[in-house]
């Protein structure tokens, strides 16, 4: 999963929200948990030295068509 | 309980199932005592670890085989695999229980997570979790992974249905038999069935869903019946047909080292279809005169990397020795181009019969083709050894692939390296337009070889692994027996002999009609050597050639088989009958 190997390279702590549930957005296993399709609305949290990297980084590539994986 | 099929290999056996292709984990939860958290948990580490360079080696082949971009499919696993594994260790601290029960736990409630939000494209990650999953669990529970060529002790395969890769690395002495779901009298799992001369029975339907583990089976090879679990009665009838075939067998194998001499004293060489070295002895065994087909797909198949010329030249060298002064007759690789590693995308093909592959291939890919036309005729000067080119369909291809053979020869000679220069060639007759410009290919060949597996198939147009129209694949529709007559008569009218290595020249039913042709060849799994020289003995030439013309002039398969076999009643005490 391409979001969880980004977020994973960043240092900053990274979760993903979804209609209130937080899950941690490096670990491969909360993410497919959350089971955020397309269309659905989900939050970035980014918290460290690099968070605002990190979270730009991400949204990208949310936004970039994410079809596959 | 009984199921019934196709009989595809003769004999009985009495066996365990092995299930190929399911497996069965059982999760057992234990609790683990304070003092053995660490040894718990280093095992579990071990098979995390395990499991990782698995994936790795899949990684690996992947990268050589289709290409690096595909890797990626596996990068899933690997995460998934970390952050699980992670998760298990720290749970295996809290709660003490056993790894297995902790690991499987863990990813069932991801699975169950996914698979509740009903989500099409999430509810197949379910397939990556799963996979993670089985590796881990089998490693820790010592399950060793699903291979033929690791088995315990004999069993009788069931499967849904077995492919050469499948059976490339069988350990052919522990196997009994095969039953399989899919399937008829031709496919692969019953072609390998009767070179190991043992039963086998396909089309069984549902049977891989019916059988566990470790099952009693009888397998009636000669009824196409397989008993499950079967009786204290059933038992005790079967033992006495399995003596009663074995006595038939023992009758059977006095003929295997006779002549196949008709009774006026045709003589016609008798000999064996084989893929496996190992084969080789059961062919001698058999009283093969020599080998009418080895192919050499087996080394190309169920390996990551392509057969050296050194590694090639070793097993047809092998061969040759064995059977010297016999003749063995080396097929040049026949398989679709996607098995060989090219390093190009491999292109999906819908229609992979009338595609790339065999011969075709061969010319694309040059190295390829010569360096096992060097392997070969290397390997020439150690027995008695010919070559055979596959599909070939036409005149032009002929040239183009005799070019090639002569190019080879040209640098072996300038290398001084030697080989047969009385090598002989021949093609395999399999494609309709080969048969009908016969006479064309004929003089530029030393021999043909009918191929009427795929001859069939191209000219009713019938796929036999189809079980909806299985029943048009039929050896003796008119159109097939014009068209052998017609590639026999080719052959003579040019001074070349002919022979047949489709599964038809070892059917006990076909024997005395392709004799009347005029077969000068005919080879088939070893299992059928005795039977097939016992017919061949029991009938004069003429009388043979009698059949052959009056076969000809029936218009139905139907007609042609009643035909012969009311006249292999009368004339033979009748085959092994059922009672």
């Amino acid at each position: 999963m391409l979001f969880v190997q980004v977020a994973s390279k960043f240092d900053s702590e990274v979760h993903l929200e979804k209609d209130g549930v937080r899950v941690n957005g490096k670990s491969i296993m909360e993410v497919m948990m959350l089971a955020a399709e397309r269309g659905s609305e989900v939050v970035i949290i980014a918290e460290g030295a690099d968070e605002k990297k990190a979270v730009e980084r991400l949204v990208a590539l949310i936004n970039s068509r994410f079809d596959e994986d | 309980m009984q199921t019934q099929g196709i009989a595809a290999s003769p004999g009985v056996v009495f066996g365990r199932a092995f299930l190929y292709g399911e497996e069965e984990l059982r999760i057992v939860e234990t609790e683990i005592e304070e003092s053995g958290i660490e040894e718990e948990l280093n095992r579990f580490q071990e098979a995390v670890e395990k499991a990782r360079r698995e994936y790795n080696e899949i990684q690996k082949k992947i990268a050589m085989e289709i290409g690096k971009e595909m890797t990626r499919l596996f990068d899933a696993h690997l995460m998934l695999l970390e952050d699980a594994a992670e998760e298990t260790i720290q749970r295996i601290r809290e709660e003490r229980k056993n790894a297995e029960f902790t690991f499987y736990q863990i990813l069932e409630k991801v699975k169950s997570a996914i698979l509740s939000t009903g989500n099409g494209y999430l509810g197949e990650r379910t397939v990556d979790i799963q996979d993670v999953e089985k590796r881990v669990l089998r490693n820790l529970m010592g399950t060793k992974s699903q291979t033929l060529g690791r088995l315990d002790c004999p069993v009788v395969i069931v499967a849904r249905d077995l492919t050469p890769s499948d059976t490339a690395s069988l350990d052919r002495r522990k196997v009994l038999g095969f039953a399989t779901d899919l399937g008829g009298r031709t496919s692969h799992a019953a072609i390998v069935a009767r070179s190991l001369g043992v039963p086998a029975v396909v089309g069984l339907g549902d049977i891989s869903r019916r059988v566990r583990h470790g099952d009693l089976l009888i397998l009636d090879g000669i009824r196409g019946v397989v008993y499950i679990n079967p009786d204290q009665e059933t038992l005790k009838l079967y033992q006495r047909e399995k003596e009663r075939f074995i006595q038939y067998e023992r009758e059977l194998l006095t003929f295997k080292d006779l002549p196949a001499t008709t009774l006026d004293g045709r003589t016609v060489e008798v000999v064996a279809n084989i893929e496996l070295a190992e084969e080789i002895d059961s062919a001698i065994y058999y009283g093969a005169q020599g080998i009418g087909l080895y192919r050499t797909e087996y080394l190309y198949l169920a390996r990551s990397s392509l057969p050296s010329e050194e590694e090639q030249y070793q097993a047809y060298r092998y061969i040759a020795e064995k059977m010297a002064p016999y003749p063995v007759i080396i097929r040049t690789f026949d398989l679709g181009g996607d098995k060989l590693l090219t390093g190009q995308d491999t292109v999906h093909e819908l229609n992979p019969f009338l595609g790339w592959r065999a011969i075709r291939v061969s010319l694309k890919l040059l190295e390829v083709f010569k360096t096992q036309l060097r392997a070969i005729l290397r390997a020439s000067v150690m027995g008695n050894l010919r070559i055979m080119f596959p599909m070939i369909s036409g005149l032009e291809e002929l040239r183009r692939a005799k070019a090639i053979l002569e190019e080879t020869k040209q640098d072996l000679r300038e290398e001084r390296i030697a080989f047969d220069e009385n090598c002989e060639l021949g093609v395999m007759i399999e494609i309709p337009s080969a048969a009908l410009v016969a006479d064309q290919l004929a003089k530029e060949v030393d021999f043909f070889s009918i191929g009427t597996n795929d001859l069939i198939q191209y000219t009713i147009a019938v796929d036999r692994g189809n079980e909806r129209i299985a029943y048009l694949f039929n050896p003796l529709h008119p159109a097939v027996l014009r068209l052998i007559k017609m590639i026999i008569e080719a052959g003579h009218n040019n001074g070349i002999w002919v022979g047949m290595c489709g599964e038809m020249s070892g059917e006990p039913l076909d024997i005395w009609l392709l004799l009347g042709l005029g077969l000068d060849e005919f080879s088939m799994s070893p299992i059928v050597l005795p039977e097939v020289k016992k017919i061949i003995r029991s009938i004069t030439y003429k009388e043979a050639k009698t059949v052959a013309q009056r076969a000809l002039e029936l218009n139905t398969a139907e007609e042609v088989e009643a035909f012969i076999k009311c006249m292999m009643d009368e004339k033979l005490c009748g085959r092994f009958e059922l009672q």
